[in-house]
């Protein structure tokens, strides 16, 4: 190396090393002052955050399905209220919250608002308590790009996780440089559009799925706001509700359970692109809608409202002014200013309170179904001339409407059934099924505009489980290893046949004295002699061809000496597919009666008595007491399970007690008996 | 992975029947006479049956509505099915051995249409026989004197036969029979007699109407019948068990029950 390009070096080292060390010593100071911050504002709101788990129904293929999912919040009240996200809580059956200090509560929704997604909890603690509670931010207006933010919640379900990051823009819309703005809405959600009234903190503090509704926090240690969106491919991207409307939405909530706003029937975008310096532009007006009846137009610009000047330059300016039209009292008479072709004109509309965006759902068993009610954007979204009636959202294969003459289809609109008018869930629900009735119903669906008349017969049975049973065949109790005849030779056997690798316990062979390792060279005479090195199903189809119950014998060599086994075929053990089966909807569980296969393979004795869980259904009772598919109950409560009729009774019987304490369960799983703990909360006990 | 596999067989496998049904399509060049008569004779006992397959996920079923074509074996109701329509054991698939705790996806619901019957008839399973691949069902409340194929009355299959397959369209494309013939290619004991044939799944009848046996395709066999560059293509290729076992297990499936339902 030459030894200037060295000294060189070496300087450079020297003035870089120093640079380094003053910078250092200013970043330690700076960073011990920004720890302090940090943990002052962790000790501030940490503490108050918790882990919500959601038992949710959904609707899948006609049926309710239940799953848990899990989300975070902020206790904002003495009283316990838990400010969260609408979607966290969406369809959500129960609740349940989990402290900083790992208590747990149950929780009840006191109201959601799908349009900011957000929502109030309440936990619900066993005596009267008055909770620890942090407040959201007033302003943010001294939120600045680069400032640090604390994410606080659940990520994954991980409670009391705390990460950090900073602001990237206090100010976002969620439109890239290469969108159309006027395409955001249609990217909020298609029936229950959300964010429309705020524009987002986006920043870059590391959140996952669970941190949804879990706060963001300044370094004043104030809530700035409501963690909600992020990315999971793509990185750093997260996205915050703003403090101060996460604050104003959820203090109506908590007073009035619901957020009523006012829709006009149209939609805005900014000046962007245009000569104008003034004014916000109607992007679109909804047919039939209060704007349409006024007469305006897509392309008007408006310059007032209820004569104040509204001004929306760029696409962030919008969100706002649409929260404005929003909290505009309802009924109210409405005045804007517009100017069209270079013409200023005053239209007067009255202010219609939002519809509400999605309607319930419900599944009908008889039927076949599942259903929404048809709300008024549902049925405008779908081009409907009547928003009465239900959106059939999921069918039963092999259900009623399946099989109905003709079938249903999901997307169907019901409007009667038996020349009643089906205007909603309610009367889908009271319509009368006779039991076991030959009675058939008539549908009038609306389907691709057409007017359809099906022919529909509820089912009252459809949970009936048929075991599967099969013809008797012949079985012998081993499984063998083929040994072909040259494969004999170079093992220098004294024959090809079939050698014994498993002998099931009290098998017609074991209890004839076979062992493992013995060469079965022939059955009733004929020869065993294997066709290649790797089948062994010819041996068993031998067996097979003997009808069940018949004297046989077998030839057989153990080292090196001859010897027969005189026996009767046994009829081969029920598969799993012929064992008995209970869909077991207390639990959401199917469980089916221990066979034989089950207790070989799981090295369990012969008499080994209890039911195997052939499925759990994750937020059902049992998935939330941890139990699994596979595992073998054989115990619940203190009732011993020997079958499937023992496991429904030794339910009722735990459940009979009325308490709440949590009913243990005994199962076998691989190499261990293990207790689990079911919780009569989550059966509605 | 699983199912590219089956896929790339079944696909080696008809491209084996269709050169094959080249070849011994030039015996006969006039098969109206023979195609009318065996429609007139048996094609009345060729029925579709619809059913609803589930499989337990998670705890909650999976289900898929599907149809498969059945045969009427008696005039009181008793209908021939695969085994597959009925039970579907995925252990077996993936190199397990049937019957022990795998994942076996189930059927119920099976509803049939008679010809010349616009209803769906109720049926219920009686039993099956998961070695033959065979599965009875009966027709719940069944209607008297229904046209059947009397499995008594069979041939006996040899290879170098030609054979013909009865079917019937659903009845979007019209409920339609439908024939289609196949040849006997082989012979093997192992590990059952079973003859290898082209074709198309059903019940196989010879030129005299009498049933021959039951033509299926062995999925456990073809996915282990590995061959990639290799192309070895005699392993591919559809079976049909005799008929006098068809008829024996049959006989024994017509004195039962239909199987009870869990309560």
């Amino acid at each position: 190396m030459p030894l200037s390009k060295s000294i060189r070096s070496f300087t450079g080292f020297i003035i870089f090393s120093f640079a380094v060390s003053s910078s250092l010593f200013a970043q330690t100071m700076e960073r011990s002052s920004d720890a302090l911050r940090i943990s002052k504002a962790r000790d501030a709101v940490l503490p108050v955050v918790v882990s919500i788990l959601t038992v949710r129904q959904d609707y899948q293929q006609g049926e309710p399905v239940l799953s848990v999912s899990s989300g975070s919040g902020t206790v904002i009240s003495a009283q316990g209220h838990i400010a969260t996200n609408a979607h966290v809580t969406q369809n959500g059956k129960s609740f349940r919250v989990v402290f900083f200090d790992g208590r747990e509560l149950p929780a009840k929704l006191i109201g959601t608002d799908t349009a900011s997604d957000l929502a109030v909890l309440q936990a619900i603690p066993p005596a009267a308590e008055t909770f620890a509670f942090a407040k959201f931010a007033e302003n943010l207006d001294d939120l600045m790009p680069g400032d640090t933010v604390l994410a606080m919640g659940a990520p994954w379900g991980l409670s009391n996780s705390m990460s950090a990051g900073v602001v990237n823009n206090p100010r976002r819309l969620l439109v890239s440089l290469f969108d159309d703005e006027a395409d955001y809405e249609d990217r909020l959600g298609a029936d229950e559009p959300t964010g429309r009234y705020y524009a987002w903190i986006q920043h870059d503090a590391a959140i996952a799925p669970g941190n949804s509704g879990g706060p963001l926090v300044d370094l004043s240690g104030r809530i700035v706001g409501v963690n909600t969106r992020g990315m999971i491919v793509g990185g750093d991207l997260a996205f915050a509700i703003p403090g101060p409307d996460a604050g104003g939405v959820v203090q109506r909530l908590i007073a009035n359970g619901e957020i009523k706003r006012v829709a006009l029937g149209f939609r805005l975008r900014s000046l962007k692109g245009t000569r104008y310096t003034s004014g916000v532009l109607i992007n679109a007006v909804e047919r039939r809608s209060q704007a349409d009846k006024a007469g305006l137009q897509a392309g008007d610009r408006i310059v007032s409202l209820n004569g104040e000047v509204v001004t929306a330059l760029q696409p962030i300016d919008v969100p706002a002014l649409q929260r404005r039209i929003a909290e505009l009292p309802i009924g109210s008479q409405v005045v804007l200013k517009i100017e069209r072709s270079d013409k200023v004109i005053d239209v007067k509309l009255k202010a219609d309170a939002q519809p509400k965006g999605r309607g319930d759902d419900l599944a009908s068993s008889p039927f076949g179904i599942s259903v929404t009610d048809l709300t008024q954007p549902m049925g405008r979204r779908r081009q409907l001339d009547d928003e009465a009636g239900l959106l059939i959202t999921g069918i039963r294969p092999g259900g009623a409407a399946a099989i109905a003459r003709p079938k249903l289809e999901a997307g169907d609109i019901i409007r009667k059934i038996d020349n009643q008018a089906i205007t909603d869930i309610s009367k889908l629900s009271s319509i009368v099924i006779p039991s076991n009735s030959e009675k058939f119903f008539l549908f009038e669906v609306e389907r691709d505009d057409e007017k359809i008349i099906s022919l529909v017969k509820p089912e009252s049975n459809d949970k009936v489980r048929v075991p599967l049973p099969e013809l008797p065949q012949s079985w012998s109790g081993v499984e063998v290893q083929a040994i072909s005849t040259s494969l004999a030779k170079d093992m220098k056997l004294v024959s090809a046949g079939y050698r014994i690798t498993r002998l099931y316990p009290d098998s017609p062979l074991a209890k004839a004295g076979a062992k493992i390792g013995d060469l079965l060279v022939g059955l009733q005479g004929q020869k065993l002699k294997p066709a290649n090195d790797v089948a062994s199903e010819p041996f068993h189809q031998a067996v097979r061809d003997v009808v069940p119950e018949t004297e046989v014998q077998f030839e057989a060599i153990r080292n090196a000496q001859p010897l027969t086994f005189k026996l009767s075929f046994l009829p081969s053990p029920i598969s799993s597919a012929g064992l008995r089966t209970l869909n077991l909807s207390k639990l959401r569980v199917e469980i089916r009666e221990l066979g034989f296969y089950d207790r070989v393979n799981g090295h369990l004795p012969v008499g080994q008595t209890g039911v195997i869980l052939d499925g759990v259904e994750s937020g059902g009772p049992a998935g939330l007491a941890h139990l699994q598919r596979s595992d073998v109950i054989i115990r619940l409560g203190k009732s011993n399970v020997d079958n499937v009729e023992a496991l429904r009774k030794a339910l009722d019987t735990a459940l009979a007690s009325k308490s709440n304490a949590l009913i243990p369960i005994i199962v076998i799983r691989g190499s261990e008996n293990r207790v689990l703990y079911l919780d009569p909360y989550w059966l509605g006990n | 992975m699983f199912n590219k596999k089956i896929l790339v067989n079944i696909f080696i496998s008809s491209l084996a029947f269709a050169f094959a049904g080249k070849l011994h399509a030039q015996n006969i060049s006039d098969y109206r006479p023979l195609y009318k008569s065996m429609v007139q004779k048996h094609g009345n006992a060729i029925v579709t049956v619809k059913f609803v397959m589930a499989i337990n996920s998670a705890g909650k079923e999976q289900r898929i509505e599907d149809r498969a074509q059945a045969v009427l074996v008696s005039s009181d109701g008793l209908l021939l099915v695969p085994d597959r329509a009925v039970s579907f054991d995925f252990s077996a698939m993936a190199g397990g051995k049937q019957g022990e705790a795998g994942m076996v996806a189930k059927s119920s619901e099976f509803r049939v249409r008679l010809v010349d019957s616009e209803d769906w008839l109720t049926a219920d399973l009686v039993t099956r026989d998961s070695a033959l691949g065979l599965a009875w069902l009966r027709i719940r409340n069944s209607p008297k004197n229904l046209p059947f194929v009397d499995l008594s009355l069979g041939g006996k299959p040899e290879p170098g036969m030609e054979f013909y397959t009865l079917l019937r369209t659903n009845d979007e494309s019209g409920s339609v029979p439908l024939w289609r013939q196949g040849m006997i290619m082989g012979e093997t004991h192992v590990p059952k007699l079973t003859f290898l044939v082209d074709g198309m799944p059903g019940l196989a009848f010879d030129g005299s109407g009498k049933p021959l046996g039951y033509v299926d395709v062995n999925l456990t066999a073809m996915s282990t019948a590995r061959s990639a560059m290799g192309l070895d293509m005699a392993n591919i290729n559809l079976q049909l068990t005799p008929i006098d076992k068809v008829a024996y297990a049959t006989k024994q499936a017509s004195k039962l029950p239909v199987a009870a339902a869990a309560k």
